[in-house]
């Protein structure tokens, strides 16, 4: 993908566009080849207008120099017409714009060069599920008019709602292909996965927790922030694995960074951890509380990306690893391999920079540092968000792992088929509150799309 | 759900469309109201001679904050705009005589020492990868180093003609802001009317995404310095009609009051977002509180004492917008 971009350069092969080959040194000249993608970190400019985003490189011009803004604006509104995109407004700025939003104007601005292949870079990963469904029919209907599409997915139930012809990829070669109607899941999670991990997945499914019901790590009552959530209730057991699921941004994510301390202020209601009263105004208290987590996003927030594993790993326990000012680098050393080991990161040796890994095994050390602290609850919030399938089955185990071993889980992720493979348990948010709890077995995507939308119906009646 | 949205979205959108004009606007308000204050203490500042000494003094700085401002706009940062305009103004002041065809041509010259400074500039920070705070820390000792060797101690001459020209006035109307003005209407509208304005923009609100949309990232990046070194040489030209004379150290104030102008106009240090409207305000507002601390006989240690106060103030305010944010994350993310 990033050699069509012109990000990157082929070592040897060639491209060709409409039966022609051509080189593509930088992404301009993809562009002028007649490929346009659509990243799935969007490449938009934030503080600038929709018009203009769509229209960068492309302006229309009267006479040479002077840009032609009425034209401009009037191709970026057909563009987003043209996506059914019609409730955008050309002229609000795009960092205001939700993400599902900025999503489309990424994709008008692919369109805005006329392309003859449109690649699409996981462009649903982000998205909720109504969200998926609105993008892959105005996916439909560009390809309708022609356009030759390259979708890169994780997802399969996105794959064979879309695609008619189907190759998987693993690990830098093709592993496989499908023909027109000859898809099928079971065969195409084989290819990706290469067979160690088949049996893992396919034979799994949500069991009821079986611990003890009594041991309370950490009770919420009546917890609201508004406006993400509200009249909150929940307790979490030694060893459970609870999901906090329904249609993305009902408030999850905002809960479990409340009980993270991420909020400064609005947080009302009461969060107990092993017995003590808290409300945190700082990560540092949630911290102390025992409380971990697992961003989504671990570019900004999980981990030092220029740091080393060993240094990612010890910063949450310096202080246990020093005697008087001086850092005893050698049991830091036996404390990092000891969970290089036990969560099987994948690794040259730990000293080469967290950057460098990929986004499965980045996961990975950031759980390890919060090993380090032995945090009695873990939230893990969309953890396998750009992680491929391997790393994803090695990131659950880990955390089967974690809660065998007497650690609470919280779970949140924007992959529906995830609450079943790993929780006990599951909340299913609406609205910011909570519409349903699901156990154990119950735990299927229909259930959680019925409890999803259930509300949704009744307020429409 | 709807209503979570429009919360959501309203709790967002709303500062920012506020945001783009807070800076123009209150610096009009800082200027009514120092005007006003000057005024009353001294009433003839309002006459058509006090109005015109107060644009002089002013429009240099302008000039010098359009300049960084075209380079903050690009996600850059000029440090060696003092210099630029130290070394052009001896430059002006050792070679020009009396008479059109000296004049011309040294002003000619003097814009191109401008543009090929800025050039030098783009290449080490665009090209030669070095971070702009440093990169343009270090060209600004060649410049001044430049001066020195050019006017070792103030002299030189600019003749009466050229002066006048620049710094005279008719009636109320001080040359200087056609100069100004005249600035603004040939240099920057022109260029943020066609694409390469666009460019400068989308650069510096994101290098990453322009590179993905095929924009010429680095060479945006170079125009940006050589815009800002042709706009320091406009200063550097002014300011020799102003003082008639050389001196290699002139220039050293306006490297910082540059920024503070700019910032106080409300262009973001971190690029992408600003007007030119704003620094221009931002210029005359703090060149008349300066000038009004002389006017009043503030010693000059405590003139530069006040404006770093200003200037600290001003760059944190941007951060205290951010404190009132209920999330960490907004202020992790900015």
């Amino acid at each position: 993908m990033k050699l069509l971009a012109g990000i990157e350069q082929p070592d040897e092969g060639a491209i060709s566009v409409n039966g022609g080959a051509v080189l593509i040194p930088n992404p301009r000249a993809a562009l002028s080849a007649g490929i346009a993608i659509v990243h799935q970190e969007l490449s938009l400019f934030p503080s600038l207008g929709v018009t203009e985003n769509i229209m960068i490189g492309q302006e229309p011009r009267r006479g040479r120099f002077w840009i032609d803004k009425v034209a401009m604006r009037k191709r970026a509104r057909d563009l987003l017409d043209s996506l059914g995109a019609t409730d955008i407004d050309t002229s609000s700025t795009v960092g205001d714009l939700p993400l599902a939003q900025a999503q489309l104007v990424e994709i008008a601005k692919a369109l805005s060069t006329d392309p003859s292949v449109l690649i699409l870079d996981e462009p649903t990963s982000a998205l909720s599920i109504t969200e998926v469904e609105h993008l892959l029919s105005v996916i439909d209907r560009l390809r309708k008019r022609g356009a030759s599409i390259v979708f890169i997915s994780h997802r399969f139930s996105e794959i064979e709602r879309i695609a008619d012809r189907v190759t998987i990829l693993r690990s830098g070669e093709k592993a496989g292909e499908f023909r027109p109607g000859t898809f099928n899941r079971d065969e195409a999670l084989a290819l990706m996965l290469g067979e160690t991990w088949r049996k893992e997945l396919s034979t799994r499914s949500a069991e009821a927790f079986t611990g003890d019901a009594e041991a309370t790590v950490l009770q919420v009552d009546d917890l609201t922030l508004v406006p993400h959530f509200a009249d909150i209730d929940f307790k979490l057991r030694r060893g459970e694995i609870l999901g906090f699921t329904g249609l993305e941004g009902q408030g999850q994510k905002e809960l479990l960074f409340a009980i993270f301390g991420l909020f400064r202020k609005g947080l009302h209601g009461k969060i107990t951890v092993g017995g003590d009263h808290l409300l945190p105004r700082h990560p540092r208290e949630s911290i102390s509380a025992g409380i971990a987590l697992i961003p989504d996003d671990r570019k900004t927030l999980g981990g030092f990306l220029n740091l080393s594993i060993s240094e990612n790993i010890a910063i949450t326990v310096l202080e246990s690893l020093r005697s008087a000012l001086i850092i005893n680098r050698r049991a830091e050393a036996d404390l990092v391999d000891g969970y290089i080991r036990r969560l099987s990161i994948k690794c040259t040796s730990s000293a080469v920079s967290l950057g460098s890994l990929s986004g499965g095994n980045q996961q990975k050390v950031v759980v390890a540092k919060w090993l380090a602290r032995k945090a009695p609850v873990y939230m893990f919030c969309d953890p396998t968000r750009g992680v491929d399938a391997g790393a994803r089955a090695e990131l659950f185990a880990v955390i089967r792992e974690l809660a065998a071993s007497g650690s609470a889980i919280l779970f949140y992720s924007t992959d529906l088929s995830e609450f079943a493979q790993l929780c006990n348990r599951v909340l299913v948010f609406r609205d910011g509150r909570v519409s349903g709890t699901l156990d154990g077995p119950e735990i299927v995507e229909q259930n959680i799309l019925d409890l999803s939308f259930k509300e949704a119906v009744h307020d429409a009646a | 759900m709807t209503q979570h949205d429009s919360l959501r979205r309203g709790a967002s959108g709303r500062p920012r469309r506020i945001e783009k004009h807070i800076g123009p606007v209150s610096c009009t308000i800082g200027l009514a109201v120092v005007m006003a204050l000057y005024a009353i203490r001294q009433p003839l500042i309002l006459s058509p001679f006090g109005l015109t000494s107060l644009a002089n003094v002013s429009v240099p700085l302008a000039l010098a904050a359009i300049g960084q401002t075209v380079v903050l706009l690009g996600g850059g940062l000029d440090l060696s705009i003092g210099a630029q305009i130290t070394l052009v103004n001896c430059f002006a002041a050792t070679t020009m005589h009396n008479g059109v065809v000296s004049i011309t041509t040294i002003v000619l010259l003097s814009m191109t020492i401008g543009l090929v400074m800025g050039l030098l500039n783009g290449i080490v920070v665009a090209y030669g990868r070095v971070e702009p705070l440093i990169g343009t820390f270090c060209t600004s000792f060649v410049f001044g180093g430049a001066a020195l060797i050019i006017l070792p101690r103030p002299g030189g001459s600019i003749p009466a003609s050229f002066a006048t020209a620049l710094t005279g006035n008719m009636g109320i109307l001080p040359f200087s802001l056609i100069l100004l003005v005249s600035a603004i209407l040939l240099v920057w509208v022109p260029i943020f009317k066609s694409r390469l304005g666009g460019f400068i923009v989308a650069v510096g609100d994101n290098s990453e995404s322009g590179r993905l949309s095929g924009l010429p990232v680095r060479r945006v990046e170079l125009v940006s310095y050589m815009l800002s070194g042709l706009f320091a040489s406009i200063a550097a030209l002014f300011l020799a009609a102003e003082t008639t004379s050389g001196d290699p150290t002139i220039g050293s104030i306006y490297t910082l009051n540059s920024l503070a102008a700019a910032v106080l106009g409300g262009v973001a240090l971190t690029g992408g977002r600003g007007t030119v409207i704003g620094p221009v305000l931002g210029s005359f507002l703090l060149s008349i509180i300066l000038n009004a601390l002389g006017a009043f006989n503030v010693s000059s240690f405590w003139q530069s004492f006040i404006e770093g106060l200003i200037l600290m103030v001003v760059l944190g305010l941007g951060g205290l917008r951010l404190l009132r944010s209920g999330s960490w994350l907004a202020v992790l993310r900015s």
